[in-house]
């Protein structure tokens, strides 16, 4: 196929699809349908929207839930062994048998101004003893 | 100068047998045809508010379009299976059925098929729409010596094809 050919062969298929097809009605009502909905970059826009929007709303109820349990957990245990075990971190010996001893109401537990007594005593053998009389 | 771009549907009645003409000898198959053709009107429909009056609108759609077949072509061309549709026989006995696309249209594909998509899209150009040089050259941004390169180099390999068809005949001969 030389040059002359291949310019018939293409001219004449130029001129059998115009004649013969017959799409453009059908392309015209699939045209006025495809405008009317958003283009794809503004569905894309959309969709992109709504899915931050839903994991933003997700983070914040995780965050709020987590929140939550974090007050759960600094909140005043009910008994004064759990609290204990919480101040047990960052309290001294002494204060932790203070604090049990005024959470509990017993009286016979040595406060703050029987604590000069108490110096004598390692407080932490002090405190095993009173907790497993408890 | 006219008063104003022509509305889509003035635009669409004029240049959608055009544009889907191109968009057909390009892409080859007759749904992505219609689909381009669609996606050209429809940026039309896009971008007719930040246009210019003096808009040359079929140049405007060709170029719009040429871009998109370019752009298909090359995804199709990593696809196999797409290829293997063009030669589907099963099209030659649908045309019996539906008038499109006719034995010449897809004596003409089959041949359109041989080459990349570019050089395909540049053939569509200058043969079936029957562009000068220097209009095509504005429309893909290709210089005219370019094209005249590509262009003959292009028929080149179908003459060299040609010949390489014709030999084992002439050796029975």
């Amino acid at each position: 196929m030389d040059e002359r050919e291949l310019e018939a062969l293409l001219r004449q298929s130029r001129e059998e699809v115009q004649a013969t097809w017959n799409g453009g009605a059908k392309l015209w009502a699939r045209l006025e349908e495809a405008r009317r909905v958003p283009a794809p970059r503004y569905r894309f826009a959309l969709g992109f929207g709504l899915a931050a929007a839903v994991l933003v709303l997700a983070f914040v109820a995780v965050l709020r839930s987590e929140g939550e349990r974090g007050v759960r957990v600094a909140e005043p245990p009910s008994n004064a062994v759990a609290e204990v075990a919480l101040r047990v971190q960052d309290e001294t010996v002494l204060e932790m048998l203070l604090v049990l001893g005024a959470a509990t109401g017993l009286d016979e537990f040595p406060l703050e101004e029987e604590a000069d007594a108490l110096d004598a005593v390692d407080p932490l053998e002090r405190f095993l003893g009173f907790y497993e009389a408890l | 100068m006219t008063e104003r771009l022509p509305t889509l549907e003035e635009a669409f009645l004029e240049h959608h047998r055009a544009v889907f003409n191109l968009a057909w000898h390009c892409v080859g198959d007759r749904s992505d045809a219609e689909d381009l053709t669609q996606e050209v009107f429809l940026r039309y429909a896009e971008r007719r508010g930040s246009l210019t009056l003096d808009l040359q609108l079929k140049a405007w759609l060709y170029r719009v379009a040429v871009n998109r077949c370019i752009d298909r072509k090359r995804r199709f061309a990593r696809s196999l299976a797409k290829l293997a549709r063009w030669k589907d026989q099963r099209e030659v006995e649908r045309a019996g059925e539906r008038g499109f696309p006719g034995e010449t249209t897809l004596l003409a594909r089959e041949v359109l098929a041989t080459f990349d998509a570019t050089t395909r899209v540049l053939i569509v150009l200058k043969y079936v729409e029957e562009l000068e040089y220097q209009e095509i050259a504005e429309l893909t941004g290709i210089s005219v010596t370019a094209l005249k390169v590509r262009l003959h180099r292009a028929l080149e390999r179908v003459r060299q094809r040609r010949n390489l068809e014709e030999e084992p005949e002439h050796g029975r001969a």
